[in-house]
């Protein structure tokens, strides 16, 4: 295999701090909405290694960071929202680099009695129980989306797929469904799995 | 069977793949999950906008502080710059007559002021120093 000469290999053209600009001005419509929507979803993968951020949050991070060039954007070789989608992905993917389990913040220990007294057991050690408690509540999650799809075959069947690490085109081979088939079955996921994730949250 | 699933792994698994399915997506399935939420687009566009672009304003911002943080250092280590000259004036004469070698230009710049290096008193020699001092000429030569 020859090795490409000096000519055709082409330079890194980094984005200016107007281009990046202009190119963030220039977004449709539906390119924003998609941008938050995929920020909100990244999120919701974090859990609680998060650590409360949101889906904005994740955006505002993002696009700072490419604006002070630890993710240059390369514009001769992507497009900016390709490139600002792969900045998300990539920070989402290390969010919580460090993160304990076993480390809670004090405000998700705290409970409030009936009389409204929060106690916090703040003095206390958390125990290992707690992140049992916590792979408990996963496995509920689970179970819930499970039991929402219950009559919903091939969303089960998809989730099974994502549980063995499958890809969406590997899923969708395996059961021989088409590319819009499958994106309608992630389209009902979306409109009804936020309600587990936010009553979740809601409940605290 | 239950303690051999790993529930975090399949749960991220889920959420990461209905975040790729977001970029997917085809225009109007975007537009209409929007309204099914009772949101307008146009909205949602803003809100992203000005939260990037605020980050833009933020950086600008911040940059044109640090050069501002610099400039004002500069100027205040040319005013409250310490003069470590010579002592005596012939070692100060000395001093200049060796810059004058060095950097010719400046020179140039003092002869075209006065006539002859000779000319130059020994507080001229002192005052032309202090002036190269806070002008950083001469940390070049000491260097």
């Amino acid at each position: 295999m020859g090795k490409k000469s000096c000519s055709q290999v082409a330079e890194d053209v980094i984005a200016t701090i107007n281009e990046t600009e202009k190119a963030i001005k220039e977004l449709t419509t539906i390119q924003d909405i998609k941008l938050l929507n995929y920020a909100d979803w990244k999120i919701a993968c974090c859990g609680r290694r998060a650590k409360g951020y949101t889906g904005s949050d994740l955006l505002f991070e993002a696009i700072t960071q490419i604006l002070e060039g630890r993710r240059r954007w390369r514009k001769n070789k992507v497009d900016f929202f390709g490139h600002f989608r792969g900045a998300i992905r990539s920070i989402a993917s290390h969010f919580g680099d460090n993160f304990d389990d076993k480390v809670f913040f004090e405000s998700e220990v705290s409970v409030t009695t009936e009389k409204g007294e929060i106690q916090s057991p703040i003095n206390k050690t958390p125990s290992p129980a707690t992140n049992q408690e916590e792979n408990l509540a996963t496995k509920q999650h689970l179970e819930e989306i499970e039991k929402l799809f219950s009559e919903d075959v091939l969303v089960l069947q998809i989730i099974e797929g994502l549980g063995c690490k499958m890809t969406g085109p590997e899923i969708q081979e395996v059961l021989n469904v088409s590319q819009k088939e499958y994106e309608t079955a992630m389209k009902r996921m979306r409109r009804k799995v936020p309600k587990i994730i936010m009553k979740e949250k809601n409940n605290g | 069977m239950d303690n051999q699933r790993n529930y975090k792994q399949e749960l991220k698994a889920i959420m990461d793949a209905l975040a790729e399915s977001v970029i997917d997506s085809t225009d109007e399935e975007i537009l209409e999950e929007v309204r099914e939420d009772g949101l307008q687009p146009e909205a949602i566009a803003k809100q992203v906008r000005e939260i990037l672009l605020s980050s833009v304003k933020k950086y600008r911002k911040r940059n044109l502080l640090e050069a501002k943080g610099k400039y004002q250092d500069s100027v205040s280590k040319i005013q409250t710059g310490k003069c470590d000259l010579p002592s005596t004036p012939e070692e100060c004469r000395s001093l200049l007559s060796y810059i004058f070698n060095f950097k010719p230009q400046i020179r140039k710049m003092v002869t075209a002021q006065f006539r002859d290096f000779n000319e130059l008193s020994d507080a001229d020699v002192k005052s032309l120093l202090n002036q190269l001092q806070k002008l950083g000429v001469l940390k070049d030569i000491k260097g």
